[in-house]
């Protein structure tokens, strides 16, 4: 029983030194002095103590756990007993409330830059437009990945009925979301550039090709990042093709319809219209000046496409008139 | 061996034996104590399999299928959550700044955890109408009724109102309805200029005025409205604002500043000479005649070539496109002389109506070449559009 005794008061020792040890590298970990660090009353070497920093506080509990790192800090909540709704709400805020100052820190950095004596200019606009979405995109990203979530979704249950349903996105799979925001945003700051002149009409044709082209890119972009049935999702919600038919033609009927409607709006190629400045004076209900070949081949584009969608939306009618 | 030797042998037994367990009900315990997960640095993180619209399974973080830890919580926690927890939001408010929780973050969750709380009385109001990917988009679709409105803005009121009782009259409504996405207030942005404590101080200032900024976004206000929509935010920021500051936020953001920056913009001018133009809007004197006493008479040409939507469309498409702002003034002077042209002989009441038209035209056509000539089919385009449209008056009002 004696030599058991020895054994047992051996073990005791060395797991009380382990005990010891891993309280001080907490303490060393969490910024606060470790034990036996004090001072000696005897050193010679005595200075006079100056005001503690904020810094050197002694943290408090909420301190003790709190993390910049959102995964750490949701294991120590979790670790506390937060309940998990409660670890939803504190950690999307505290991502969000960060992004938000990095926002605010670039608003102030473009508030101090700006002569305000005059507008601030196109590129100078169109560059801190595409650093905002950035920054957006980053936090879309973070809660995402960090909450397991839509962000749509989230925002939803945090703010309650104060929240803002958006479905834009829902056909997207989260995991490939980041990636289709990363490309939309890097061809929306290419056509920003061409956005006012295309606006008066006044592109150079070789800019008009740059742009046509972007299109296509983005298209291809997006085709190699989605798989057939999520691009076809894509296709039909926010193509340009789908744009122009919920945009510029008269409602659908029903979601078959609609769907037809924008293959035949693909094929003919109706949504990018030349902004020349014939088309540009039509906007404002004057006569153009002259012929313009693109504008010309565009019309008649345009006009084979009504031909066609017409014949179509009336095969459609009559089969649903049948059907009824 | 005596008696005596036996009662202490056994009595040293008995020790030993306690001894012994003792040490070993220390053992357990410190082992116990080592095999908890360390709290402060991070542990690993739950997943949940999550099937995606294609059909596969990821993993991610899991926040809801996690079991309660109650029986892992570290016996060194900084605290327990069930400790902070109460029904009374009071209690559970302070429970929370006792542990150190920052302000701000007991404020977003208990305005969430509220918001929470009134989503199936909103619910009962008016359920989401969700507009499918492929119907068209009409803005009266989905829109409340005017009963449904104010009852939800009643709900708002409520929350607002709990909101400022648990916390004073100095929670914000707005300023965390703007987390639900990445975006700053109009105000918010207006006073970024500003250092930072009278930033913040200044931002909850305008916000505690309450002033209709949104409503009069809305409803299209006068000039008038305007005007003094803006003397009421310097009156709510006169109190935290130096006069330096105020000074600089009417220059930033008046109507006035606005208005004068709209015709400054190609014309330099010191930010004395900015502020000197934005007194004279606000005083209503014109702009070209405050430019004549400040600039000199020779300069008033130049204010006026520049402050023309002519000449702002067509210098900002060049400046686009990398060209000169010499390409402007060239193509404004053929602007200008054929503009004058087309006035004097619109006016000459001599020629018939059929042959002052054709004249015109002839006018237009020969603009329109001289400006290809000088900045090329494509960047022409600008003015010749601004030209077109005076020629299309022009000819509308022709009289006999």
């Amino acid at each position: 029983m004696m030599r058991l005794l020895q054994l047992s008061l051996a073990l005791n020792l060395v797991l009380a030194a382990l005990t010891w040890w891993r309280a001080d590298s907490e303490r060393v970990a969490e910024g606060g002095p470790a034990d036996g660090f004090a001072p000696s009353e005897n050193r010679q070497f005595k200075r006079v103590a100056r005001t503690p920093t904020r810094a050197s506080a002694p943290p408090t509990p909420w301190a003790a756990l709190d993390r910049e790192d959102p995964t750490e800090l949701i294991a120590n909540l979790r670790s506390i007993g937060c309940p998990e709704e409660t670890i939803r709400d504190l950690v999307y805020f505290k991502i969000c409330r960060g992004y938000r100052e990095r926002l605010r820190q670039l608003e102030t950095a473009a508030a101090w830059n700006w002569d305000y004596t005059r507008y601030l200019g196109r590129p100078d606009h169109h560059r801190l437009e595409a650093d905002r979405r950035v920054l957006s995109n980053e936090m879309l990203a973070q809660v995402e990945s960090v909450l397991g979530q839509p962000f749509d979704e989230l925002a939803v249950e945090v703010f309650g009925f104060v929240g803002q349903p958006a479905e834009d996105e829902e056909y997207l799979p989260l995991s490939k979301r980041r990636q289709v925001r990363e490309v939309r945003e890097s061809y929306r700051a290419l056509r920003d550039v061409f956005s006012h002149r295309q606006f008066n009409g006044a592109l150079e044709p070789v800019e008009e090709a740059i742009l046509a082209d972007s299109w296509r890119q983005e298209e291809s972009q997006l085709a190699a990042i989605l798989t057939p049935r999520e691009f076809e999702e894509w296709f039909f919600r926010e193509s340009p093709a789908a744009v122009h038919v919920r945009v510029h033609l008269d409602a659908a009927r029903s979601e078959t319809e609609y769907r037809e409607m924008v293959r035949l709006a693909h094929t003919y190629d109706v949504a990018h219209r030349p902004r020349s400045i014939s088309m540009v004076l039509g906007r404002f209900g004057l006569p153009g000046p002259g012929e313009d070949p693109a504008v010309k081949e565009y019309q008649q584009r345009e006009a084979a496409f009504n031909r066609e969608l017409r014949q179509l939306l009336d095969r459609m009618n009559h089969g649903s008139t049948i059907h009824e | 061996m005596s008696r005596s030797e036996k009662s202490q042998d056994r009595r040293w037994r008995v020790c030993v034996a306690l001894g012994l367990g003792l040490s070993v009900l220390a053992n357990v315990v410190l082992a116990f104590r080592l095999s908890l997960p360390e709290v402060a640095n991070g542990g690993s993180q739950a997943t949940r399999a999550v099937t995606e619209p294609d059909g596969t399974t990821i993993e991610v973080p899991s926040l809801a299928t996690v079991e309660p830890r109650s029986a892992e919580v570290p016996q060194d926690a900084p605290f327990l959550w069930r400790d902070i927890e109460d029904e009374d939001y009071r209690t559970y408010i302070a429970n929370l700044r006792a542990v150190g929780c920052p302000e701000i973050v007991i404020r977003d969750l208990v305005a969430a955890e509220l918001a929470q709380a009134f989503t199936a009385r909103a619910a009962a109001i008016r359920r989401p109408r969700r507009l499918e990917y492929w119907r068209k988009f009409e803005p009266a679709h989905g829109d409340p009724t005017q009963a449904e409105l104010s009852q939800y803005t009643m709900l708002l009121e409520e929350h607002g109102a709990l909101l400022e009782e648990l916390f004073g009259a100095r929670f914000i409504q707005d300023d965390w309805f703007g987390l639900r996405q990445l975006q700053l207030q109009d105000s918010e942005r207006s006073l970024a200029f500003l250092p930072e404590p009278q930033r913040q101080a200044a931002v909850h200032a305008l916000a505690l005025a309450q002033l209709d900024e949104l409503g009069l976004e809305m409803r299209g206000g006068t000039d008038l409205d305007e005007r003094t929509l803006f003397n009421q935010k310097l009156d709510a920021l006169s109190p935290i604002l130096s006069q330096a500051e105020l000074e600089e936020f009417r220059l930033r953001s008046s109507p006035a500043a606005r208005a004068v920056r709209g015709r400054v913009h190609y014309f330099d001018c010191t930010v004395e000479e900015f502020r000197e133009l934005v007194d004279a809007q606000e005083a209503g004197i014109p702009l070209a005649n405050r430019v004549g006493e400040l600039f000199g008479p020779e300069r008033v040409a130049e204010f006026e070539k520049v402050s023309h939507p002519y000449y702002q469309n067509m210098r900002g498409a060049l400046d686009d496109a990398g060209y000169s702002p010499d390409s402007a003034d060239s193509a404004w002077e053929v602007l200008q002389e054929t503009r004058v042209a087309a006035a004097e002989l619109a006016g000459r009441g001599t020629l018939s109506v059929a042959v002052r038209a054709r004249q015109l035209g002839e006018l237009r056509i020969e603009a329109e070449r001289r400006l290809d000539e000088l900045l090329g089919e494509h960047l022409a385009r600008v003015p010749q559009r601004d030209l077109m449209t005076d020629f299309d008056r022009i000819e509308r009002r022709l009289k006999p």
